[in-house]
């Protein structure tokens, strides 16, 4: 059996550490920090109170959240759905506490109050009848960005990491759960409306694009794997039933649609040459497609 | 036929948003997830916490596609924050009429009323700065003594109103609740007026539907329900169809479109006459617009500082009515502190008041927020009720209302002098 990642190619990214440049890899299914010979000793350091390194940060983030299935539903849907990702959102990770605003509930009231004289004087031109002190109490500092857990700040750093590595996150947790949706029920953890929901929104971007109907209905029926997979329109809707591991096996590796047909399916039998079952913009019967990856892929 | 999972339900109008981009589009007002939520919540097809979580988890992930440096997001935790702690109802207070104009160095001071309790000092005031003496900034800290040698600095919070702005100067620790006089900056104001007298009591709402009340609530709330650019009332009634918790072809529904329909869409929309047909809709939004348009209000203020008791988790305490040509306002203080939606933030935590009001000539009025704020410990600010009061009513009853009861306030409305200029109509 070929492991999950096959044919998805490495992806690297470079994020600032200690003051320099410093390069975070994926491949063959984990992430790597390239400038760090001892990842394990440097955490060891850090929680001994020495400085903290931003890679190790980020494998530590990684970690946590690689079977996450709330990065699917924070991720990118697809090329048409881009994040306004931003350097500040990896760099905040370990450079402040997240800011935690709900659980600050002992704040005077003078705090609540005091608010920048520029501001005040701008919504004094323009007349705003918006009342200071609903927004007074802005515990952030210029550049900290309001997140309100640990958990959230490590996502959005993730998400902020360029170089194709938020996709490779999202193969990752992909390929959990459909492992994992493939063992009795009973172990989603009440998972399954985040799975079913972020699939049909990666599905429907992917189904518009490829037929150029931007307002086109889409719907999904998650099927077991074992089942066929198919596409059918009915009244102007897309239908398609569609296992969860097409996440994973076919959104994942950018093979949602080859040569102007849709992908239901992806198989490999050496991780090199797929077979892909397709169907035309006519929703026709599936045929099959097969692509091979250049050997050095 | 499938079991409805709301959980679902939700997370793929979701997924259209994002899809569609429709965060951006949305600003500050509540995207149809959220009035979804609100709606399954309320009929108990969800937890509140679960919905919460999705729409936690939506809104971060619109705030990545749209704001990255996370302003708007600063701006839902600030209230977020206001609103996690469970309110202290209010007790009585002592609150003064007082008109004074003190001049300060920056600007001119005018004193409306004095509210003085165990916990708390505030003073009502409307702060010009000055053309000729140029200011950068907002009213500046002040400081409050009172007969007592107690001297406590009191902070600004309000918003623009006119050439002004129009709120309030607190102090963190209370001067003396009985105090003669109090020194705002050095100049003497004499405790001497009285507030008006008033009346309160609770009212149960009758039994309805949880739909249809839901409903109804929400379409009587301040802010952004009614206007132009959502979708209104629709994906709250789709998710309550959808649902189960109401069929599709009730017939209150009707109802409900025909007062949206006729209903002004922005809070100025009801200066103009209410369009042909309002008399179709129900009791009391048709008392509501039989008098829309109308610039006849009385000009004049009356103080008061009625506090009523706990309803519903909310106490209120209603301090200043103000009425012009146009409408009139109510200065109120709410607990808990959120008890209005603020803007960007979709919680269907926590709940909020609809603000109505009716007068001994069988008029109702129906309130929004203006300027609004709160802290820790509860909001603060104007309610906005439009029609114009009746200029031949002499009573009036103002009547914050929750999900299954309300407060009603009963005053004459015997006018103690006309209203400063900024506190008049057209906030």
């Amino acid at each position: 059996m070929n492991p999950w990642w096959s044919g998805l190619v490495p992806a690297q990214a470079t994020i600032a550490c200690r003051d320099h440049a410093h390069r975070l890899r994926w491949e063959a299914g984990a992430l790597h920090a390239l400038d760090h010979d001892d990842p394990e000793g440097e955490r060891a350091l850090a929680a001994l109170g020495g400085q903290r390194c931003a890679c190790v940060d980020v494998l530590d983030a990684w970690g946590h959240h690689d079977s996450d299935p709330r990065v699917l539903v924070l991720a990118s849907r697809g090329p048409s759905d881009p994040l306004a990702a931003q350097a500040g959102w990896t760099a905040q990770l370990g450079a402040l506490e997240p800011v935690g605003m709900p659980t600050i509930v002992n704040t005077s009231r003078r705090a609540l109050l005091r608010r920048p004289s520029r501001r005040r004087a701008m919504a004094a031109r323009s007349g705003t009848s918006h009342f200071y002190a609903s927004i007074a109490n802005r515990p952030t500092t210029p550049g900290q960005l309001a997140l309100r857990t640990q958990a959230e700040s490590e996502l959005v750093a993730l998400l902020g990491l360029g170089g194709g590595l938020q996709d490779r996150l999202v193969a990752t947790v992909a390929a959990h759960w459909a492992e994992r949706l493939e063992q009795p029920r009973g172990a989603l953890d009440g998972a399954r409306p985040q799975l079913h929901a972020s699939m049909q929104g990666r599905l429907a971007a992917a189904v518009r694009t490829w037929l150029g109907r931007t307002d086109l209905g889409v719907e999904l029926a998650m099927i077991d794997a074992r089942r066929q997979p198919a596409l059918t329109e009915v009244e102007g809707v897309v239908r398609a039933e569609l296992p969860f591991s097409w996440l994973a096996d076919v959104w994942s590796r950018g093979l949602s649609t080859v040569w102007g047909r849709f992908c239901l399916a992806a198989t490999t039998d050496d991780g090199r040459a797929w077979t892909l079952s397709t169907v035309g913009p006519d929703l026709g019967p599936p045929a099959p497609v097969r692509v091979e990856l250049p050997a050095s892929g | 036929m499938e079991a409805f999972d709301a959980e679902l339900y939700l997370r793929l109008i979701g997924e259209q948003m994002l899809l569609e981009r429709g965060d951006q589009d949305n600003g500050q007002m509540r995207p149809p997830i959220a009035e979804a939520a609100g709606a399954l919540v309320a009929v108990g097809k969800i937890a509140a916490a679960q919905a919460e979580a999705v729409l936690d988890d939506y809104s971060l992930a619109a705030t990545l596609r749209s704001d990255p440096h996370f302003h708007h997001r600063t701006m839902i935790g600030a209230s977020r924050m206001a609103g996690d702690v469970a309110g202290t109802p209010f007790t009585e207070r002592r609150v003064v009429p007082c008109q004074a104009t003190i001049d300060q160095p920056q600007a001119t001071v005018q004193v409306r009323w004095v509210s003085l309790s165990d916990d708390s000092t505030s003073v009502a005031v409307t702060w010009r700065p000055d053309p000729a003496r140029p200011w950068g900034g907002g009213p500046p800290q002040s400081t409050l003594a009172d007969d007592r040698g107690t001297v406590e600095t009191a902070h600004f919070s309000g918003g623009g109103a006119g050439d002004g702005m129009l709120g309030r100067l607190s102090t963190v620790r209370p001067l003396a609740p009985d105090t003669a006089w109090i020194e705002l900056d050095g100049s003497r104001l004499e405790l001497t007026g009285e507030a008006a007298g008033s009346t309160v009591s609770l009212e149960g709402l009758p039994e309805q539907c949880p739909a249809h009340r839901y409903l109804w609530q929400r379409i009587a709330m301040p802010q952004d329900f009614r206007r132009e650019s959502t979708d209104g009332i629709e994906p709250a009634i789709d998710a309550l169809v959808a649902a189960g918790a109401l069929a599709v072809d009730d017939p209150a529904l009707e109802q409900m479109r025909a007062v949206l329909e006729v209903m002004p869409q922005r809070p100025g929309g009801a200066l103009a006459p209410a369009p042909a047909g309002f008399g179709r809709v129900p009791d009391p939004w048709r008392s509501l617009l039989a008098r829309q348009g109308r610039r006849d209000g009385p000009k004049g203020s009356i103080v008061l500082g009625a506090v009523t008791p706990p309803f519903d988790g909310f106490s209120v305490a209603v301090l200043e009515l103000s009425s012009g040509a146009e409408a009139f306002h109510v200065d109120v203080e709410v607990t808990p502190g959120a008890s209005h939606p603020m803007p960007f933030d979709w919680s269907v935590q926590p709940r909020a008041l609809a603000w109505w009001a009716r007068d001994d000539r069988g008029n109702h009025y129906l309130g929004h927020s203006g300027n609004w704020g709160s802290n820790e410990r509860y909001g603060q600010g104007l309610i906005g009720f439009q029609p114009a009061l009746d200029p031949r009513a002499t009573q009036l009853e103002i009547m914050p209302t929750a999900e299954t009861t309300r407060a009603v306030v009963s005053f004459s409305l015997q006018w103690a002098r006309a209203p400063a200029e900024a506190s008049g109509t057209g906030r």
